[in-house]
């Protein structure tokens, strides 16, 4: 249970990081999902 | 840590201070405490003697009786002191007694113990025909025992026999943990669902008023979202917390006004390792949907989306809460095991679990 909250508290701050960028795209759970997990150096490029 | 602690702080304050928030908490605190007193309130107002039964009168008032022969009307006047009002010498008498609205209810009865009920019209609660149906039948069962030689408490002594019993249970006792797993359950249902929904339009709110566009260039998103969580999981259970307390408080303050049954089906299952384990995964689930509520109300633009967004976390953590229905009838099943080990559903399926059988420590970590 404590592995499956650290977890999800990490991917959180992946989606809360992605997403506080995000203005007015639509967005899907795949979507969330695919662009928070993309490594910082790609979303910079 | 610091910028953590800001963001905490902040959020904290901004959370509980409200207005709303301190009246809304101290009418619910009032309503806990009011509500689980009631045993002892109204232990107050009726001064602790029971009334006495009114008389019964349905099978003399506005009734009229017909009995096939003398001995007959003579005991059954006796055992339901009936005037000379009451009696009738034929069928015709009573059906036009009841015509001409004399009477409510006529009867007929023979020897043999047979009887006729005759209405006007009958209404709901007009049961004199079964009442007089048990009055009869308690005299034909006197007069078949005195043939062979016995009494009703003789009787009624032999029936009232049960074995001397002894019940060991060496895990748990369903029936008497039942109660306060539900009562439990539907606290952590209301706490995530109302928290979540107040983290994430926080977080939503912020965006639609682009204060979060200024938070991001002096704060790493890491302190924010955490800050964000811990002060919503906090001013939660608080607020949760202070609503317990009283209930708690009212009680214990009206214990002995409780039913045996309901004190020992709250308190005979509160063990320490119950209590853990309900706190451990209540904490944990409730943080867990904390960070997906606060997470997915950061991908919307405008506040009046948050709904949508987080439909996906709602419709998980309401199966969450019809597993936990399926687990009360079959804790040790299938739906039962795999529902408390999924981390979305374990925070309401485990704590029904663990109080109602005992769960392997392996699937408790």
């Amino acid at each position: 249970m404590l592995a499956a909250v650290t977890l999800f508290a990490w991917l959180s701050i992946k989606i809360y990081r992605w997403g506080s960028l995000n203005y007015g795209n639509k967005t899907s759970l795949r979507k969330i999902f695919k662009e928070a997990l993309r490594s910082e150096k790609k979303a910079v490029a | 840590m610091r910028d953590f602690k800001l963001v905490y702080n902040y959020e904290l304050k901004q959370q509980l201070a409200k207005k709303s928030v301190i009246i809304t908490t101290i009418v619910l605190v009032l309503l806990a405490l009011i509500g689980t007193s009631i045993p002892r309130i109204s232990a107050l107002f009726s001064g602790g003697e029971p009334t006495p039964p009114a008389a019964d009168t349905t099978l003399t008032e506005k009734a009229g009786y017909v009995f096939s022969d003398t001995a007959l009307q003579q005991q059954y006047t006796g055992i339901l002191n009936l005037q000379q009002e009451n009696l009738y010498t034929s069928r015709d008498e009573l059906l036009a007694g009841l015509k001409d609205g004399a009477l409510k209810v006529g009867f007929v009865l023979n020897a043999d113990g047979s009887y006729e009920t005759l209405y006007q019209d009958k209404g709901v609660d007009d049961r004199q025909d079964t009442t007089l149906g048990q009055l009869i039948a308690q005299q034909q069962k006197e007069k078949m025992l005195a043939a062979r030689g016995l009494t009703t408490q003789e009787l009624a002594a032999i029936e009232a026999y049960e074995p001397a019993a002894t019940l060991t249970v060496l895990g748990k006792n369903t029936e008497n943990n039942i109660l306060l797993s539900m009562v439990l359950m539907v606290a952590v249902y209301m706490l995530v669902l109302i928290y979540g929904n107040i983290t994430s339009t926080i977080i939503a709110r912020e965006k639609d008023s682009k204060a979060m566009e200024l938070l991001i260039t002096s704060t790493k998103p890491t302190p924010l979202i955490l800050g964000k969580v811990a002060a919503s999981g906090v001013s939660g259970v608080v607020q949760f917390g202070a609503i317990i307390l009283a209930a708690l408080a009212g009680f214990f303050i009206s214990q002995e006004y409780y039913d045996p049954m309901i004190r020992h089906m709250l308190m005979g299952s509160l063990s320490t390792g119950y209590v853990l384990t309900y706190i451990y995964f209540s904490v944990t689930g409730y943080i867990l949907y904390l960070f997906l509520y606060a997470a997915l109300g950061s991908t919307v633009s405008r506040v009046e989306d948050v709904g949508s967004a987080t439909a996906i976390v709602q419709f998980i953590f309401i199966a969450g809460y019809v597993a936990s229905t399926f687990v009360i009838n079959s804790p040790n099943g299938g739906v039962a095991v795999a529902a408390s080990l999924i981390p979305f559903t374990s925070i309401m399926v485990m704590p029904i679990r663990a109080g109602l059988v005992t769960v392997p420590a392996w699937q408790l970590v």
